[in-house]
């Protein structure tokens, strides 16, 4: 039995070889602009976006910095009720105490009735998957300003380069749930007593255009979040 | 701790291609191909080559040391061995929220009394129920042995040593079945991979068992599971009649006992030996002459110390 193999790193749509970093996780191909995931077995192509600018469209960007976004349905196991109304509306505020259990379940439930109207609108999470030097929380208070800002994106008709994206798409699902929680938290304290499902819609890398500010920091073009480039590590090219 | 390389043959152009353990994605610097590695069930199977050529020379060595002449002993049989170990790597992430555990605490106060005097008085204080909320992210690394062997000796640490980052190679099971026997694991690798997630995620929790109520939702992120098989050879020895297992480790050549094996033995041994036979000899004469005499008192001292010299002679058998 072959316990150990090699799997030569090609585009599964052009066939070109892709050059990658020691550390990635999703591997983009510089010919066609695909990103190819592995998932344990294969390779398997995941939808790659490049975003263009809506801050200073006129700007070039100078980088493109991978975000997971994900198109996720949460809510709350074995009863009919859509979670990300709550946090769009903040209709809950609970800070500070305490709910059992099914208090919270009916008070949801009660105020989901009254919004019958919204409809579900889609929600999607961002997850920042580029290096950054010390822990992944300064990238993931970006991922938070980005899923708050739920921009409308435009994309680019040709291909980018995109730099290193170091979370695989598991990895990033758990992460994308933590910033859930952390921005729901502000709403409904005690929202680990609710046993939430995050039921995977949709998902996709999508390329944030980043340009520079002034000597050191960068600015992405989107929604406007600075980020020195000190924090950015190495791996990322095109770096002063 | 240093990058452990680990060289193998790039499958596009033959040439010599290095890796770190750490590598997602390995590079062939003469053809310049990326590739992935892929792990049979997600288990990064790693062995270190055998580099002890004469196991049963240290033993004796080893023996010798000890004070053991050729004739005390004897090698009955060697057997060599690839033992495995386990190694989980991952990030413990989530949130975790509950109230910190009340308790009443006792404590004195010095008060002004009408009179004017000072006096200290006791008072109770209920702690605790602090609400907590926190989001975790904590690096996790665990390494345990993935079989129960305890005739062989030999540390699981060992198989993470730096010193022997030139002699660990990719797993091979038709080059290591020539040098010795290799051992399956107690658990299934994927049964193994789903506790060594539990386990990150339960000692993440250590530190709040006494919360209530107690929620979470911790995952576990980029987690990575390898079995590193490190070589030994088990040789058993009979020794004065007593069957030891000697632990040969095939790199290091360290011979470590199953039992306690010390120089001064032998010797000792005699001399604890005779010791034992004088006061048995004496405690029986003294006895018997007690028992032979005529008065009752004497005879009973004589029994006694017949019964004390039985019980000592079992307790030393």
């Amino acid at each position: 039995m072959k316990f150990f193999d090699l799997l030569p790193l090609q585009c599964l749509r052009c066939g070109a070889p892709i050059s990658s970093g020691r550390c990635d996780m999703v591997y983009f191909c510089h010919n066609c602009g695909v990103g190819l995931e592995f998932n344990g077995d294969n390779l398997e192509i995941i939808k790659t976006h490049f975003a263009q600018p809506l801050l200073e469209k006129e700007k070039e960007p100078e980088l493109f910095l991978p975000f997971w976004s994900f198109h996720l349905d949460i809510s709350i196991k074995g009863k009919e009720v859509y979670l990300p109304f709550l946090f769009r509306a903040n209709y809950l505020r609970t800070k500070g105490s305490f709910f059992t259990d099914e208090t919270l379940i009916e008070e949801i439930l009660k105020k989901r009735k009254q919004q019958k109207n919204e409809g579900e609108k889609d929600f999607i999470i961002y997850v920042p998957s580029f290096p950054t030097t010390g822990s992944f929380a300064y990238s993931s208070n970006i991922g938070n300003r980005f899923t708050e800002a739920q921009p409308h994106l435009l994309f680019y008709e040709e291909n980018k380069k995109m730099e290193s994206c170091i979370y695989n798409s598991s990895d990033a699902l758990a992460i994308a749930e933590d910033e859930y929680i952390s921005l729901q938290s502000a709403v409904i304290p005690n929202l680990l007593a609710l046993d939430l499902s995050f039921n995977l819609k949709g998902k996709k890398v999508i390329g944030i255009p980043y340009t520079r500010k002034e000597k050191g920091i960068f600015y992405d073009q989107i929604i406007g979040e600075i980020i020195l480039a000190s924090a950015l590590k190495k791996t990322v090219g095109s770096m002063e | 701790m240093n990058i452990r390389v680990i060289s193998i043959l790039c499958p596009k152009c033959g040439a010599g291609v290095q890796f770190c353990e750490e590598d997602r994605v390995i590079k062939c610097l003469h053809c310049g191909m990326n590739f992935i590695p892929v792990h049979s069930e997600g288990i990064e199977r790693y062995y270190l080559k055998p580099q002890v050529k004469n196991p049963q020379t240290r033993v004796k060595n080893y023996l010798k040391n000890r004070g053991f002449k050729k004739n005390n002993y004897r090698i009955v049989d060697t057997d060599k061995f690839f033992i495995p170990v386990w190694k989980g790597t991952g990030q413990v992430t989530g949130w975790i929220s509950g109230l910190s555990p009340r308790k009443t605490v006792v404590y004195t106060e010095t008060v002004t009394a009408p009179n004017g005097r000072q006096i200290t008085v006791k008072r109770k204080r209920e702690e605790g129920g602090i609400p907590l909320k926190k989001l975790m992210k904590i690096e996790k690394e665990v390494l345990f042995n993935a079989l129960k062997f305890p005739d062989i000796r030999c540390r699981k640490e060992e198989v993470i040593k730096d010193e022997y980052a030139a002699f660990l190679r990719v797993y091979d099971e038709q080059r290591m079945t020539r040098w010795g026997k290799i051992v399956t694991p107690d658990v299934s690798p994927q049964l193994e991979k789903k506790e060594i997630k539990t386990r990150f995620i339960q000692s993440s929790l250590s530190s709040y068992i006494d919360y209530e109520p107690l929620r979470h939702r911790l995952k576990v992120m980029g987690q990575r599971v390898f079995l590193y098989y490190f070589p030994v050879t088990l040789i058993k020895v009979k020794l004065d009649n007593q069957l030891i297992s000697l632990t040969v480790n095939g790199l290091s050549g360290k011979v470590t006992s199953n039992t306690l094996l010390r120089k001064e033995s032998a010797t000792k041994r005699k001399r604890i030996l005779f010791l034992d036979t004088m006061v048995i000899f004496l405690s029986s004469l003294l006895s018997a002459s007690f028992i032979h005499t005529n008065s009752s008192f004497p005879k009973q001292i004589g029994i006694i110390i017949a019964f004390i010299t039985l019980l000592y002679i079992w307790l030393k058998r």
